[in-house]
């Protein structure tokens, strides 16, 4: 989602959220709150770092403050911009979002790339059988973040624990409390409730699932020729590194060390 | 029905499929009980179940998608090895080559040596074959329907446009006769699968190679059962996704057809869920064709070891009814054929790339990305060290400061 923020920092909300900013006032963007959670989480998945998203989740919870909070950043724009300059769209139809940017005179919104919607419950547990592969960190964890960006996952999120819910509740009342316009339902500010893991899915939910995963990997044919360049010239600036001379051995130091302890005694006996 | 023939010393038994008919459990058994074939004077060509990309070039002048053309001597490899056995009979086994038309039999046959070669058949009836060979169409990449590719293939038994090796592999009559001219009829001995005795196969195949009865133990067939219908119709339906810009025929082998499918066919499903049936209208029509097809088998005067009449016979409930449109498939379906993608990029792009494999572009960018990605990180490191300069450029503290560490050993 293309992003243009007036004087605040706008990644905790970007691409789960996004700030457009508008001659009268800036549109704020949230897709829901299971969305937003599970985007927030795929990025700490993208650093290298594998976690699950309910222990995420939890460590949110035990960290209120360090942790990730959303309502924290919509705080900031309503007490610079003002409340009433400030308008919060709930939902995922980039039409609304593109009608109140143009609303408070802006151009027309960046639109994100399609985003595969499928259930919160098949990303869960698709991390789930990863984590038994032993993916652990690094290049897996990055490159399966990267792959679950194709994805938005949606609807309840069954696992997540009491204080989970709890909290997701109290940042949503506090977004509530900043009486900013909003636009949208005001249900998605809150996680929809959970009952028992569904034995089944729609098959496109399926389908959607692995097409969202590999289509945000995929990449076009002239993308390829960039990274084989990108590639050679890693592999060339390693070479020119590896091939400078190697620092002085110990003989060439020793035998500097004495040539200058040689001189440097002549010069004394001159001077004497 | 004949004797099981007993092959003379020097032989090579070329078993040549068809698809679906047994040959995934017969040459599991052939390469999990090598050592013991061994022991008994029998060679089991190639180095892995079957040599499937040596027969595929041999049959069709074409490897598998992921292997470079140009590159490819893995028939000729096998061949070698073939002749430099020293063991005193040889079985070799790809349903593949039963694809080669009457030119590619006849230099297959050629390179075997065809005074020593024997050819084995083996047939099953094709109302059973039906629903599992459409289901490897879709395992590679195929997305019509069943029924609407039912539809199409029995319509036009004398080669259908859509997935034309149907008929190349299936009709059975017209694969043995090209064998039984090339090779002579008395050279070729057609193995009709008895369904009520699993074991049946493995005691033919033992007989003729002259191998003691019971040698040939079935082993661990490595994830190779049927997909259950939501199984299929998802991969089907995603089939139907996958763009060709970005994606070719060898990302798809690697990544879905030899990943994902794979961690699919690893899940136990629960009875109860539904298998593919083959609608009644379907098997009425392949029990006609199969009739024609046993017939001509007939005429050709090849060696019959079973029940030619058995092929012909109506099958059972599991394989009869009507076809259902799959509106949802379970939750651990859906999650397994995603995490087999997922699994296969990071162990892809763990593994160096095979002399002579062909990278798609959905792999080459992968493995370029992580490659970027190493040579980056060797650059920082690189960048890292301490400066180098000669001894003579270094200031006095910083030549002693490097003779200290020079002194020192190594971690002190």
């Amino acid at each position: 989602m293309g992003v243009r923020v007036v004087g605040l920092p706008a990644d905790p909300l970007d691409p789960a959220g996004s700030a457009v900013a508008a001659p009268d006032g800036v549109v704020l963007h949230l897709a829901d709150m299971t969305s937003v959670l599970v985007e927030a989480w795929r990025r700490v998945l993208a650093t290298g770092h594998w976690v699950g998203l309910h222990d995420w989740l939890e460590e949110q919870v035990a960290a209120p403050e360090a942790g990730w909070r959303p309502d924290l950043t919509l705080g900031r724009y309503a007490e610079e911009l003002g409340p009433d300059r400030v308008t919060l769209v709930l939902g995922s139809d980039p039409a609304v979002l593109a009608r109140e940017v143009a609303r408070l005179g802006g151009g027309p919104a960046d639109v994100s790339p399609p985003r595969e919607e499928v259930p919160a419950v098949l990303v869960d547990r698709l991390l789930a059988d990863l984590a038994t592969a032993g993916l652990g960190s690094g290049w897996g964890a990055e490159v399966v973040a990267d792959g679950l960006g194709g994805l938005r996952a949606t609807g309840a999120l069954p696992g997540a624990s009491p204080a989970v819910v709890a909290w997701v509740e109290s940042v949503s009342a506090t977004v509530e409390r900043l009486g900013l316009r909003v636009v949208g339902e005001r249900r998605l500010l809150r996680l929809p409730a959970a009952g028992e893991a569904p034995d089944e899915v729609p098959v496109a939910d399926g389908v959607r699932l692995t097409a969202g995963l590999l289509g945000a990997l995929e990449e076009q044919p002239e993308a390829l020729q960039r990274r084989r360049e990108q590639r050679d010239r890693a592999e060339a600036a390693v070479a020119e590194l590896a091939g400078t001379p190697a620092p002085p051995g110990r003989r060439e130091l020793v035998r500097e060390a004495r040539s200058r302890v040689t001189t440097l005694g002549r010069r004394l006996r001159r001077r004497r | 029905m004949s004797e099981v023939p007993v092959l003379p010393e020097s032989s090579r038994l070329l078993h040549i499929g068809p698809h679906k008919t047994g040959s995934t459990t017969l040459q599991a058994a052939f390469h999990q009980n090598r050592a013991v074939l061994r022991r008994q004077g029998v060679h089991y060509a190639g180095k892995g179940t079957q040599p499937l990309n040596a027969a595929m070039v041999a049959a069709l002048g074409r490897g598998l998608p992921t292997v470079d053309e140009a590159r490819d001597t893995s028939w000729d490899r096998l061949v070698a090895e073939i002749r430099n056995t020293p063991l005193p009979r040889v079985m070799i086994s790809s349903e593949f080559f039963c694809e080669a038309d009457a030119e590619h039999v006849r230099a297959i046959l050629d390179r075997l040596d065809p005074q020593r070669t024997h050819v084995a058949v083996t047939l099953r009836p094709l109302s059973r074959i039906v629903a599992s060979q459409w289901q490897q169409y879709v395992q590679n990449r195929a997305t019509p329907g069943y029924v609407p590719w039912l539809e199409q293939v029995l319509a036009h038994p004398d080669g259908s446009r859509v997935t034309p090796s149907f008929w190349r592999r299936h009709r059975h009559d017209r694969v043995v006769e090209r064998w039984a001219q090339a090779a002579g009829a008395d050279r070729v001995t057609v193995v009709v699968v008895d369904e009520s005795d699993p074991m049946m196969l493995m005691r033919t195949f033992e007989a003729m190679l002259a191998l003691r009865d019971g040698t040939l133990v079935p082993g661990q067939v490595a994830a190779n059962r049927s997909l259950t219908l939501p199984e299929v119709e998802l991969v089907r339906r995603f089939n139907q996704l996958t763009r060709e810009a970005c994606w070719n025929d060898g990302d798809y082998t690697q990544f879905v057809r030899f990943r994902a499918v794979r961690h699919l066919q690893e899940r136990r499903p629960p009875e109860d869920e539904p298998r593919l049936l083959t609608p009644g209208w379907a098997v009425q029509r392949t029990t006609e064709i199969a009739a024609g097809m046993v017939e001509a088998i007939r005429r050709t005067g090849v060696r019959v070891v079973g029940d030619l009449d058995s092929l012909v016979r109506p099958p059972g409930a599991d394989v009869v009814g009507d076809y259902r449109e799959v509106e949802t498939v379970p939750t651990e379906v859906a999650v397994r054929l995603a995490a087999g993608v997922a699994r296969a990029y990071v162990d892809v792009t763990s593994t160096p790339v095979g002399k002579g494999r062909s990278l798609g572009p959905f792999e080459e960018s992968l493995r370029l990305r992580r490659e970027t990605e190493e040579l980056e990180e060797r650059r920082a490191a690189l960048e890292r060290r301490p400066p180098r300069r000669p001894a003579s450029a270094l200031g006095t503290w910083e030549l002693l400061r490097q003779l200290v560490r020079a002194a020192l050993p190594r971690g002190g």
